[in-house]
């Protein structure tokens, strides 16, 4: 538009530099003449009057008689699909608060996680702050990839910040290959999983058409679903792993094949471990007539080249001895619950010799990798007492139940108010019975007004997230005192968690009613 | 049964701490009573003091009452006592309103009709000296401004020219802000708003110069405009006087005629500046097939005004602002006052497939929705008023996409029109319309779209 683009020249530079009657089309122009009768550029203020008065002009001109511009590019293909049903109403306000409160927050997954188990969807305003949520926190994606229902899926399709976010799509066919070719990593370890649950040699054939191509960190991700079914069927193809190119996907292929007792590997390891280790009577009379037992432990002098390939390493890390180091590792291949039956001695008994041994830290640590890759709920209860139960890596190897008993153990043997801080390696939804043993503790606890209460915020914060809703009236029965009392040093944090107590029993109730038809 | 939703809760609310404080007292086992009768809900609550604090609502207003001591107005448990009804009114289950609620209205009803008596008392005769005085005194108060304002567009008219002489490249922003002080002073505060967003195109970036030079056009067409006001017909000078900033008194367009209709909420929108809080609200009469836009303010913890959610209807007797374009309007007085007003049609309308747009506006939608056929509408709508501000835009099944990272609304003939919308909003709206075409209502600056209320079949955004 040449009269615009004068004029807008015109208007930068000021003026009292134009020269020239800007160029009209032959509709504006009878208009044009009015504002410059004869044709040249006035020298007074009748100059700006004019301008101004030909910039209104073509302004409304061009605005007036404006055409909407044609879309060029490709609307998305519609949504036709069928959707999960929506949560009721009722539950869409505590949704809301626990996205705009940090009080609130970490009871968003246990609330995604109800509404998943109930195959219910969130309405699409949500959906922007849950994607938020997700790029955050990588544990809750597969949830919130459920809750968004198929618009969600539908919609993160169209953005690419979305997409590598989704592990699955809430009624995708589990059988449906193009995810395996086409899908993010999540998604393609999402349906090997899933196939491995179903057929484990058609999992196991179909990752070894693609080993090949995939790069080392996708090779090690796939290879994780083989712990899925694991057996003998798929000894010789870890066995070839052993030789991978990468490291990662060697040392986990070892790890595999040490869950197989009669693997070659797991055959290999036994023995090392048999010629280095030994368990005798203790000398002296006394010790023999006790019973006392004694681990002796013979480590050879010189690596050999052929511990490479299972996974040992020459060089020890910083801090740590060469043989202790291979020691280490060699032990951190073989269950630990092999050694319970094969010198017929009980987990406490073995943590007892393993204490007094020279080479102390190097059976300890390997025995706790062991047992972090080989859950045994027999050993994690004693090795849990080891060390500050607290921070304890081992929690994550008990079966629910178990964690309930051991923490439950823990808290009766003292009434330490940081000892309650073993509760929050108890992520699962606690059961009833152990929910009011918990309360009990945490009566002792706060009767005995200790000031130091700050000690007990993490534990009253997971608690107040996983304690069963069912017991939300007898904790305030329980709590009462401190509760009403002002002044008593627990008052403030009971306070707090009875009314997150009492949030949560309300969401999971709203989550209960009827849903909407629709 | 009245019903609220939790977003027309969302709105009434002062602030975000007291929504918040709201949200926490929003469930029912919280409340010892909760009652409804009558478009009044109430509900005792526990608070700090000895009592239960009585709270209540009366929903036709709506008006709150609580006896908490908090300043705030709704105060949080008006907020949660309507929060329960916005997400579970079954469970106010009373139907006895207890005597404090009866208290309460009845005080109610007695102001009510004192100021129906103060209304009339107003109206009534006065001797014809008395009147007089007054007219006399009113056109000497006017004439004074009139003086006023023309002083101060004589001035910023040499600004103006001064400006465009030296050229937009130099123009320095504290020149702005003082001139826009300068309108305040001359009692234009219109004036003073039109410059101060004028000066803030350039930190928008995009094509600000074209479109400062654009608004710099009208401005100069508006001051030739006030200058030649006697030349004008009636309603372009109605539009030049409110551009500059003279306001209509109530009184004044109560003597206007009005259109009684049945108007549907089409669109709303609110805008929080920090210190005043703005609700636009469209309506579209049924018969009369016009928009009108209701425009409320409130300052801090003011309530806004509450009108039905979008489908909702309202009906009675809609007065126009006089313009050459008439869109805000009065909102609508009922033919006779009614103990529960319009409010419940909407929530019974909502059943009804395509509530959205009635029957009447989806026929318009049919011959009109295209944007092709709101561009004309809105090049008529210029050419009658050129400062035209936001423009009613109903669009029949229109798909938003996104596209080069821009979003845009496109309509059964591949027209588009770009959207300003937040990319929060826009992903919302895309979710909401699957890929489906939707009907939008929304404002159109001559730029791009603000979108006030969609539908599909069911549902609204």
């Amino acid at each position: 538009m040449p009269l615009q683009s004068t004029l807008l020249k015109i208007a930068l530079l000021g003026t009292e530099r134009q020269t020239q009657v800007p160029p009209a089309n032959a509709v504006l122009q009878p208009y044009l003449t009015q504002f410059y009768p004869d044709g040249k550029v006035p020298t007074d203020s009748r100059r700006e009057a004019a301008f101004l008065g030909m910039a209104a002009l073509a302004t409304q001109y061009q605005a007036a008689g404006s055409l909407p511009a044609t879309f060029t590019g490709i609307l998305p293909a519609p949504d036709d699909k069928p959707d999960l049903p929506l949560i009721p109403s009722a539950a869409e306000i505590h949704l809301r608060r626990m996205l705009a409160d940090n009080n609130l927050r970490p009871l968003l997954d246990g609330w995604l996680e109800t509404v998943a188990s109930k195959r219910l969807r969130v309405a699409v305003s949500f959906i922007p702050a849950l994607m938020e949520q997700a790029r955050q926190s990588r544990v809750i994606r597969p949830l919130i990839s459920s809750v968004i229902g198929q618009r969600g899926h539908w919609l993160a399709v169209q953005n690419a910040d979305w997409q590598n976010l989704l592990t699955f799509a809430p009624d995708a066919d589990a059988t449906d290959v193009s995810v395996w070719e086409e899908g993010n990593p999540a998604q393609r370890s999402e349906y090997l999983q899933h196939l491995r649950h179903q057929q484990p040699a058609a999992a196991r054939e179909l990752l070894q058409t693609v080993w090949k191509q995939e790069a080392a960190q996708v090779r090690q991700d796939l290879l994780q679903a083989l712990r899925t079914n694991l057996s003998g069927d798929d000894e010789s193809w870890l066995e070839s792993c052993l030789d991978d190119r990468s490291k990662g996907v060697r040392q986990l292929a070892a790890e595999l094949l040490g869950g197989l007792p009669g693997s070659a590997f797991s055959q290999r390891m036994q023995t090392l471990l048999h010629s280095w280790l030994e368990v005798h009577a203790k000398s002296g009379l006394l010790n023999k007539l006790g019973g006392k037992k004694q681990l002796q432990i013979n480590l050879p002098e010189n690596w050999n080249k052929s511990w490479l390939r299972d996974g040992i390493e020459e060089k020890p890390p910083q801090g740590k001895g060469a043989k202790a180091w291979w020691l280490e590792q060699t032990l951190s291949f073989v269950p630990p619950a092999y050694w319970t039956q094969h010198w017929q001695l009980a987990p406490a008994d073995l943590l007892a010799l393993a204490q007094d041994s020279d080479w102390k830290s190097a059976l300890l640590d390997g025995w706790q990798t062991a047992l972090l890759r080989y859950p045994d709920s027999d050993w994690a209860k004693v090795w849990l007492t080891r060390t500050d139960p607290r921070h304890s890596p081992l929690w994550q190897t008990l079966a629910p139940a178990d964690a309930e008993i051991t923490a439950f153990d823990l808290l009766q043997r003292s009434d330490s108010l940081e000892l309650l801080d073993v509760l929050t390696h108890l992520t699962h939804p606690w059961d009833q019975a152990f929910s009011l043993q918990v309360l009990a503790q945490l009566q002792t606890r706060a009767t005995r007004k200790q000031q130091y209460v700050y000690a007990a915020h993490a534990a009253c914060r997971h608690l107040a997230a996983h304690l069963d809703p069912a017991c939300v009236e007898d904790f305030a029965c329980l709590l009462h005192e401190p509760l009403q009392d002002e002044n008593h040093p627990f008052h403030r944090i009971l306070t707090d968690t009875l009314f997150t107590l009492r949030f949560r029993a309300d969401m999971l109730a709203a989550l209960e009613t009827t849903p909407p038809k629709d | 049964m009245t019903t609220w939703t939790t977003a027309q809760v969302t709105a009434l609310a002062p602030d975000a701490a007291s929504l918040k404080a709201g949200e926490k007292l929003s469930q029912p086992h919280q409340w010892q009573t909760l009652g409804q009768a009558d478009g009044v809900v109430w509900g005792e609550i526990k608070g700090s003091g000895k009592n239960p604090y009585q709270t209540a609502i009366a929903l036709a207003e709506p008006a709150f009452k609580c006896s908490c001591p908090s300043r705030k107005f709704p105060c949080k448990h008006g907020l949660g006592l309507a929060l329960v009804l916005a997400a579970n009114p079954d469970k106010l289950v009373g139907t006895e309103p207890p005597a404090w609620l009866q208290d309460w209205l009845d005080k109610r009803g007695q102001r009510a009709q004192k100021q129906a008596e103060k209304a009339t008392a107003k109206d009534e005769p006065v001797d014809e000296a008395t009147l007089q005085k007054r007219t006399a005194a009113q056109q000497k108060r006017n004439a004074a401004r009139e003086d006023k304002v023309s002083a101060g567009i004589a001035e910023l008219q040499r600004w103006l020219f001064d400006l465009i002489r030296q050229g937009l490249a130099q123009q320095d922003d504290s020149q702005w802000q003082r001139m826009a002080a300068r309108m305040i002073d001359a009692q234009a505060p219109s004036l003073a708003r039109r410059l101060q967003s004028a000066a803030s195109l350039r930190y928008q970036g995009g094509a600000w110069q074209e479109k400062l030079l654009a608004e710099l056009g009208k401005l100069h067409l508006l001051l030739e405009a006030w200058q030649r006001r006697d030349h004008l017909s009636a309603e372009v000078q109605a539009d030049v006087l409110a551009q500059i900033g003279f306001s209509h008194s109530k009184e004044e367009l109560l003597l206007l005629d009005g259109i009684t209709d049945h108007w549907q909420v089409v669109g709303q929108r609110q805008e929080d500046d920090g210190q005043m809080r703005t609700q636009r609200t469209w309506l579209y009469g049924q018969n009369s097939q016009r928009f009108a836009l209701l425009l409320d303010f409130a300052v801090q913890n003011q309530p806004m005004a509450l009108y039905p959610s979008i489908g909702g209807m309202l009906e009675g007797k809609v007065i126009y602002y006089p313009s050459a374009v008439p869109l805000r309007a009065l909102p609508p007085v009922p033919p006779i006052p009614n103990p529960s007003p319009a409010r419940g049609e909407g929530s019974k309308d909502s059943n009804g497939e395509n509530f959205l747009f009635p029957p009447s506006l989806r026929g318009r939608v049919r011959e009109g929705g295209s944007l092709a056929a709101n561009f004309v509408a809105y090049g008529e709508a210029l050419a009658k008023c050129p400062w035209l501000g936001l423009f009613p835009f109903a669009i029949a099944n229109a798909t938003p996409v996104r596209h080069d990272n821009q979003w845009l609304l496109v309509d059964t003939e591949q027209h588009v029109v770009p959207l300003n919308i937040s990319d929060e909003q826009a992903w919302i709206l895309l979710g909401a319309s699957g890929g489906h075409p939707l009907h939008v209502f929304g404002e159109w600056d001559g730029y791009a779209l603000r979108i006030c209320g969609t539908c599909q079949p069911s549902g609204e955004v």
